[in-house]
């Protein structure tokens, strides 16, 4: 565990310290070694990939629809961002047309999902601080969206409501009241919970000025989502590029100066933009349900085995976009003629943020690890699909490999 | 300093706590005595948390209706439904099966269907309850 | 001989109240900050369950450690909290040992159950347990001023009001500081009660002061080779300290008895006394420990040193100050 730093340990404090791949501060495995000076955090780097599972190979053995599914699977809390973006990249090649209803069907479910994810984080950021009464106060209310989703989907996790060219279950009037009463529900303790992270001083005095992600870093980095809107980068894929029902609202991307005037881009400022997306998923929801189109077909095409042919029909590329609770995620696709898909590349948003974690965590404290770690919420098993390509055995990839690689990648993609 | 979760707390005090409680407050001795006397209104037991309506809980399967299309086979994500060619009827893995509602949505005759059970642990994997033919 | 027996016996008697009472004291908080935070929590016996399961757990030893020291850790904490505990009044029984020690003793003695958590700490020989063990000492040193502005309020108050022996617990307890002064002076008692109420936290390594052991952080600090026998005796440590801080607060601030108040007859009246005094104690510790740990955030190791040092030292010399100018009007 403890390392001298090699030929300069004599003269230098510094000592090597790991954190993860299991540590009580990650909820998912990801190794951290840190070269710390007392308390002091010198350098830091990390190693992802220990959840890999190899979705996106067992993706092209199955077909389109059966990959959907799969796809949902990817992550336990973007469920609906995943299987959204995957329909939405197969539903441009096959060129299939969802029906409105369906639009508004995968928007409400989705910002449910925002509010559901944006609580949970808030929840464990709580707990990584010490504040394990905020972290019981806000899953309390994170346990009523999940009631709310599953009384639309009819599970509470991995909600099987997303059908490519729609969805399989339509959201009924009668089902209205509840959803209201819940966004009611939710609001009323936005204003609580939204009073005890950003007045309480002891939150503030930890996480003001605490793990700094400069905007030209967030730029320079590609962070995206909520790390990134922290730092003052205006985007949001709901308002650059809207896609299901957000072209019909009016959809602006959340940054702190909105709130309080000036951007840090630290830890604190990701708490505002975070709380206050769950205020914008709550008004977005109740104008969604107010005005939802009526009554109608929520699916392109009924009958799946009819779905699939028309897939086996379609040929080409495409790439779907979703804004999920973390950021942009985005499905590459390419059909040939086929059931399965045949290239699939999901690019998920923690994969993007992964890289600030290194100037955010340089020069900070180990009290600040835990939370800085959980500032950008990061989505281990979201990033980890890939499997490392060691073929003559080397474990570190020079850019030139790198360079090398993705070329030839992109040639087998181009020409098969 | 500013601490509002000081009041909270202290508010918090004489509410009810939100936590779902457990049937009973202990582990009874003898469940079978204990619902017994639940039912002669000897002891109090708390209800479960209501399943909403359309829940996608475990599996139906009506054998009798069922022709062997083999539909819900080919789309089942999970590979939870099995084919028996000499019978032309399926086995439905409930071990394997992700909730998804697709065969239930697909089959023709309607012979799969979902239930509001939720509880499907069994020690056993291959037991009656976790294959339905 | 009758008096060394007796201290024996008593001893023996302190220490098992020490523990059960501790271990007692710890449920009900566990009850209570579950009901602030919405939960039903654990049944009252719960720290008592966990003992019994922790001793039947097996005690490693890390390959890299010193083992007698790291064996020997668990037993000083315990030790030195029941030690502490023979130099507090219990209800209105006096202090077993009060003859032989004065408030410096206590405070000289409340650093020993955390060092030896720091020897415990580096003899483990975990990188986590040597920062938890750093970053205890930091946290010692820091409380240490406060506490011994209080020890040096009280006793320069008590000999200017001509009590004798000013450091002795028993004249501390006999006269009450409210008693003694004035309205400024009052201010000045209040203010160091305040004092002795947030280093209580600190001294129990409690959120938001819990830096050494911060489970988010170094996942258990100096204590994160721990397991087993050695792990138990830790947490019986921490229920006794818990009890002698609380005391503490009681024997200082609030000596009174309900004898005091109404007449009994000898065995009801330390029956009564001694309950009396279960629920300042209780009433402490749920202000001291529960409330303070459930609502606050993990504060870093800067904050507790300069908190300590810099706000409450100054808090506790203001409140000297108060005492002082007191007494000049007075």
């Amino acid at each position: 565990m403890i390392a001298s730093t090699g030929k300069d340990s004599a003269i230098t404090s510094a000592y090597m310290a790991q954190i993860g791949p299991s540590h009580p501060a990650l909820k998912e495995p990801v190794m951290f070694t840190f070269e710390l000076d007392g308390e002091r955090v010198v350098s830091a780097d990390f190693a992802p990939g220990m959840a890999h599972r190899g979705v996106e190979w067992a993706g092209t053995r199955r077909n389109a629809i059966q990959t959907l599914y799969l796809a949902e699977r990817i992550c336990g809390i973007c469920g609906i961002t995943h299987s959204v973006s995957y329909a939405r990249a197969i539903e441009q090649i096959a060129g299939i047309e969802v029906p409105a209803r369906a639009h508004y069907i995968r928007s409400i479910v989705g910002e449910l999902e925002r509010i559901h994810s944006h609580l949970l984080w808030a929840g464990v950021a709580a707990h990584e601080l010490g504040f394990d009464s905020l972290f019981f106060l806000t899953w309390k209310v994170r346990e009523r969206v999940m009631d709310v989703l599953e009384y639309l989907c009819g599970n509470r996790v991995h909600y099987g409501i997303m059908q490519i060219g729609g969805a399989n279950r339509d959201i009924t009037p009668d089902q209205y009241p509840t959803v209201l009463e819940a966004l009611d529900y939710f609001e009323q303790h936005f204003g609580q919970l939204a009073k005890l992270f950003l007045e309480d001083d002891s939150i503030r005095i930890r996480c003001r000025d605490c793990g700094v992600l400069t905007k030209q870093e967030a730029l320079e980095l590609c962070a995206v989502g909520p790390t990134a809107r922290a730092s003052g980068v205006a985007k949001d894929v709901r308002q650059d590029h809207p896609y299901a029902a957000y072209a019909d609202v009016e959809v602006k991307a959340i940054t702190p100066d909105q709130f309080t005037g000036e951007v840090h881009g630290d830890v604190f400022d990701r708490i505002i933009v975070r709380l206050y997306e769950v205020k914008q998923s709550i008004d977005l929801t109740r104008i969604f349900i107010e005005n939802m189109p009526p009554a109608g077909p929520i699916l392109a095409e009924e009958k799946m085995p009819k779905l699939l042919a028309l897939i086996r029909k379609a040929e080409g590329e495409a790439i779907g976009r979703h804004e999920a609770p973390r950021g942009e995620v985005l499905h590459y696709l390419k059909l040939n003629k086929n059931v399965q898909p045949e290239v699939w590349k999901v690019r998920a948003p923690s994969y993007n943020n992964y890289m600030p974690w290194i100037p955010m965590l340089e020069g900070e404290q180990i009290a600040d690890i835990p939370i800085i770690v959980a500032s950008i919420d990061p989505c281990i098993s979201c990033c980890d699909r890939v499997a490392f390509v060691r073929g003559d055995r080397k474990d570190i990839v020079t850019k030139e490999d790198l360079h090398r690689m993705s070329v030839a990648k992109q040639r087998k993609i181009q020409h098969g | 300093m500013k601490l509002p979760m000081i009041p909270e707390l202290l508010k918090q005090l004489k509410k009810k706590p939100v936590t779902n409680a457990f049937p009973a407050k202990h582990l009874p001795k003898s469940l079978v005595e204990y619902l017994e006397d639940v039912e002669a209104g000897r002891a109090q037991i708390n209800a479960p948390v209501p399943i909403p309506p359309n829940f996608k809980g475990k599996l139906k399967y009506t054998r009798a209706t069922c022709t062997g299309c083999g539909i819900c086979v080919r789309f089942c994500p999970a590979h939870a439904l099995e084919m028996i060619r000499s019978e032309r009827k399926i086995r439905v893995m409930i071990g394997q099966c992700i909730g998804c509602e697709l065969c239930t949505t697909t089959c023709p005759e309607g012979s799969l269907s979902k239930s509001d059970e939720f509880l499907c642990a069994d020690t056993d994997r291959y037991s009656c309850d976790w294959v339905l033919k | 001989m009758g008096n060394v027996l007796l201290i024996l016996f008593g001893t023996l008697a302190v220490a098992a109240f020490g523990i059960i009472t501790g271990l007692v004291f710890l449920g009900v908080d566990r009850i209570l900050v579950a009901r602030m935070q919405a939960r039903i929590g654990p049944p009252w016996q719960q720290p008592f369950f966990d003992f019994f399961k922790l001793m039947s757990k097996e005690n490693v030893i890390p390959r890299n450690s010193i083992p007698w020291l790291f064996n020997l850790a668990p037993l000083l904490a315990l030790a030195s909290s029941i030690v502490l505990l023979l130099y507090l009044p219990i209800g209105s029984f006096p202090a077993l040992l009060a003859a032989h020690g004065d408030l410096i003793l206590i405070v000289y003695l409340l650093i020993v159950p955390a060092l030896a958590m720091v020897v415990g700490g580096f003899a483990s020989s975990s990188p986590y347990a040597t920062i938890g063990a750093q970053r205890e000492m930091v946290t010692m040193i820091s409380y240490e001023l406060p506490l011994a502005t209080i020890a040096v309020a009280y006793a320069w108050k008590l000999g200017q009001a001509g009590v004798a022996h000013p450091f002795a617990l028993s004249s501390i307890t006999a006269n009450p500081i409210w008693g003694l002064v004035g309205p400024v002076g009052l201010a000045g008692a209040v203010l160091l009660l305040l004092v002795l109420i947030v280093v209580t936290p600190g001294e129990l390594s409690r959120i938001p002061f819990d830096t050494p052991e911060a489970e988010t952080e170094l996942a258990g600090g100096l204590l994160v080779e721990y397991s087993g026998r050695n792990f138990a005796l830790f947490y019986l440590a921490l229920g006794v300290k818990s009890i002698v801080m609380a005391a503490l607060v009681v024997a200082l601030f609030f000596p009174w008895n309900v004898s005091d108040f109404i007449a009994l007859p000898t065995v009801a009246a330390r029956i009564a006394d001694l309950a009396f005094w279960l629920l300042k104690i209780e009433v402490v510790i749920f202000f001291a420990a529960s409330l303070i740990r459930i609502s606050l955030a993990r504060l870093r190791i800067n904050h507790v040193v300069s908190l300590y040092w810099k706000y409450l030292g100054a808090v506790g010399f203001l409140a000297l100050a108060l005492l002082m100018i007191d007494g000049m009007i007075a």
